[in-house]
């Protein structure tokens, strides 16, 4: 056993002790004013810029440690700060210090698999972030537009629903929204979980999972699904619960994009999930009113919009040239050196409506900022219809364009058979006779609802979907009862796995499903069918 | 903070003040008054007090000051008297010698330090500051024991930290993080 030995630890002492009377410390200082639900006014610290971080070294909370507040209001006679910590501890008369630092947070890659609070503290109890870390700021410019290049490239769900009807492209905002529990949540964990095919190939997608204002225990579910389905090896949770601060609620999008940005800026691919930015916005109301701004609809403040404008332009398909990415705008310091171009951004933003409805203020807001939009319905949600896409109203604006080409191609009238046959549905109920020609749309349909149905955690693979898309469009699905659908399935892809397992393979390298292979799926697809009509007639 | 009205007023002084050659009086003018009000907290919750009519304040303010004050100085307790704005005094007088000290170029700075400092050592510290600020310094000395040792100067916000307790509090913090 070594020893140690008591000159050695004098020594050690010394050597820290002797930066101990070196030169006297320079700060600029004010004065707690007044202090109340989170906010701080303060006096002097004439010189601080908005957004930067400042310290209370008299007020220390629980732990001992300084509370910290951010500069949001400078006025002609005081500072308006907001209190990340509790201000129970903070006091009329204690001192404010400048740290002249903006919100920023420690980013690298050492932050994957991390549960991690907006300011970049770990809250999973693993220690300090590992690796190389740099500082990046919470709040950044989003790209300019010549440092950007148009979707092209899919970024797969893995749900059947969204892949074929509503595809999403890597560098797009799709919103997610729809009322309280109509699985929105379940929509982004899908995609998250899915992202896991893509680890091993050249360009993996690594996910950002922002919780703002959602309960303790919901996070901590989030985190063993995640665990156990092996998605938490490339993901980072950020951590705003109901019980934090309003400021971290406020903050914890912007910590997601700041963290999106470091993957998207080093010539990788990123997605980040904001779950919801509902409750962030109410957060930001919340300073707002305290902080006395004028509030307008729905008491938000004016710039209500320009909060989530802001934070989802940052999402973004960044040029492939490296020498015109290495131009970009607000690159911070520490970032400069590791551009790379080709990297993006993809955000899935998630929205809470009340009963239903999407004209209301942030909604609608949100709506017109991103690229489109997956609505949740309750009631089809409560027939049985999971996930509960209304095909009929979400849309994707540019995903089209990533689609993978055979997905494309089957696809192509899907949405409109979907639609047709809500309309007819709706109106065989009164019952009348119906033509024939009807009547098989009828059938087509609700089959290919019945095949959209998907189990939670289930993501399937592009070139399963598209088996299955192919089968679905020959109509051999007609003459199957509806309720062996989910049988077909398993049985279909569990055969084709196995015996087309090599061209499976290209299917999903390639995307192009060619005419001999579509034969051949269509033939093993037959014989399911007769196998399950014949089991359904014995 | 002082209220905005207070700084219009005592423009307004400096400016008159200045035109009427009677700068430095105004000046010790204004140093009574905010000695008077501060030493009295009888006499500024006077001045507040929103029941006591104005021909009374202005009569006790008078009687008070009577004598000791230039003309202008009195004709701004007239003023102030009139509109029913006595409460504003405190601030005009503050705001005063803000700005006289700008006019002539003199910054206040706040010395706290652990023990009496000699002579030699204020002229040297006054010295040391003028050179780095450009500026006439006044100096105004405060003993905190709490300290442990050392001196802290502060210049408006700025706070140039060279007292013990803050080189130990440092020391503390570098050690503490050392060990997580």
């Amino acid at each position: 056993m070594s020893q140690v030995r008591p000159d050695e630890i004098s020594a050690i002492l010394r050597k820290q002790l002797t930066g101990f009377d070196s030169e006297a410390d320079v700060y600029d200082m004010g004065t707690v004013l007044e202090v109340g639900d989170g906010i701080a006014r303060i006096y002097g610290l004439a010189k601080v810029q908005a957004g930067e971080l400042v310290e209370l070294p008299d007020s220390l909370d629980s732990e001992g440690k300084p509370v910290r507040g951010m500069v949001l209001n400078l006025e002609e006679d005081n500072v308006g700060i907001v209190l990340f910590g509790s201000s129970n501890v903070v006091e009329e008369g204690h001192t404010v210090k400048r740290t002249k630092s903006i919100a920023s947070l420690q980013v690298g890659d050492g932050v994957l698999g991390r549960v991690i609070d907006p300011l970049g503290r770990p809250l999973d109890g693993k220690g300090e972030i590992a690796g190389e870390t740099i500082e990046l700021p919470l709040e950044r410019k989003a790209p300019g537009v010549i440092y950007r290049q148009p979707v092209g490239e899919p970024l797969q769900t893995g749900l059947k629903a969204i892949d074929a009807l509503i595809p999403i492209g890597r560098g797009q905002r799709e919103l997610i929204i729809g009322d309280r529990q109509t699985g929105k949540t379940a929509v982004a964990i899908d995609t998250i979980i899915n992202q896991k095919y893509t680890q091993d190939s050249e360009k993996p997608v690594f996910c950002i999972y922002v919780a703002v204002g959602q309960k303790g225990s919901t996070v901590a579910n989030i985190v063993s699904t995640l665990k156990e389905y092996g998605a938490m090896d490339y993901t980072v949770v950020v951590s705003a619960p109901a019980s934090s601060s309003a400021p971290m609620r406020y903050i914890a999008p912007f910590a997601g994009a700041a963290i999106g940005e470091y993957f998207r800026d080093t010539g990788r691919h990123a997605l980040v999930i904001y779950d919801d930015l509902s409750k962030q916005a109410v957060a930001y109301r919340e300073l707002s009113l305290l902080l006395r701004r004028p509030p307008g609809r729905e008491a938000y403040p004016g710039d209500v919009f320009y909060l989530h404008s802001r934070l989802l332009e940052r999402s973004a398909k960044i040029i492939e040239n490296d020498e015109v990415a290495k131009m970009m705008n607000n690159i911070p310091d520490e970032l400069a050196p590791k551009m790379k171009g080709g990297g993006s951004l993809t955000a899935l933003p998630v929205i809470e409506t009340q009963a239903g409805d999407v004209s209301a203020y942030i909604p609608t807001n949100v709506i017109s900022i991103t690229d489109g939009q997956i609505f949740l319905d309750t009631d089809l949600f409560n027939s049985g219809i999971r996930p509960a896409i209304d095909v009929g109203i979400s849309v994707s604006r540019v995903g089209g364009s990533a689609q993978v080409k055979s997905m494309k191609k089957l696809s192509g009238t899907l949405k409109l058979d979907l639609a047709q046959y809500r309309e007819l549905e709706a109106f065989s109920k009164f019952g009348s006779d119906l033509d024939a020609a009807t009547q098989r749309q009828l059938k087509r349909g609700e089959r290919t609802v019945e095949l959209m149905k998907q189990g939670e955690y289930k993501p399937l693979p592009v070139e399963q979907q598209i088996a299955l898309l192919k089968v679905n469009n020959s109509g051999l699905f007609d003459n199957l009862p509806v309720t062996e659908i989910q049988a077909f399935e398993s049985m279909f892809l569990e055969t084709v796995g196995v015996r087309y397992s090599k061209k499976m393979e290209f299917l999903a390298q390639s995307g192009q499903l060619d005419d001999t292979f579509g034969e051949e799926l269509l033939s093993v697809a037959e014989s399911i069918i007769d196998q399950l009509i014949a089991g359904e007639e014995a | 903070m002082v209220i905005k009205a207070a700084r219009r007023y005592a423009n307004a002084m400096l400016i008159t003040a200045i035109e009427q050659k009677i700068l430095e009086k105004i000046k010790d003018d204004m140093l009574l008054i905010k000695q008077a009000i501060s030493d009295s907290s009888e006499l500024s919750l006077f001045l507040k007090s929103p029941i006591i009519k104005k021909e009374v304040k202005k009569s006790a303010l008078e009687a008070i000051f009577e004598g000791k004050i230039e003309e202008l100085t009195s004709n701004l307790i007239t003023i102030l008297s009139n509109k029913g704005r006595e409460n504003l005094l405190y601030g005009i007088t503050l705001s005063f010698i803000e700005l006289y000290h700008e006019h002539k170029n003199i910054i206040e700075v706040d010395v706290n330090s652990a023990f009496e400092l000699k002579k030699d050592e204020l002229a040297s510290l006054k010295n040391k500051l003028e050179d780095a600020t450009g500026k006439s310094v006044l100096l105004n000395v405060i003993i905190n024991k709490d300290l442990i040792g050392g001196l802290t100067v502060r210049i408006a916000d700025t706070v140039i930290d060279g007292s013990v307790k803050h080189k130990l509090n440092q020391l503390k913090i570098k050690f503490t993080t050392a060990v997580e």
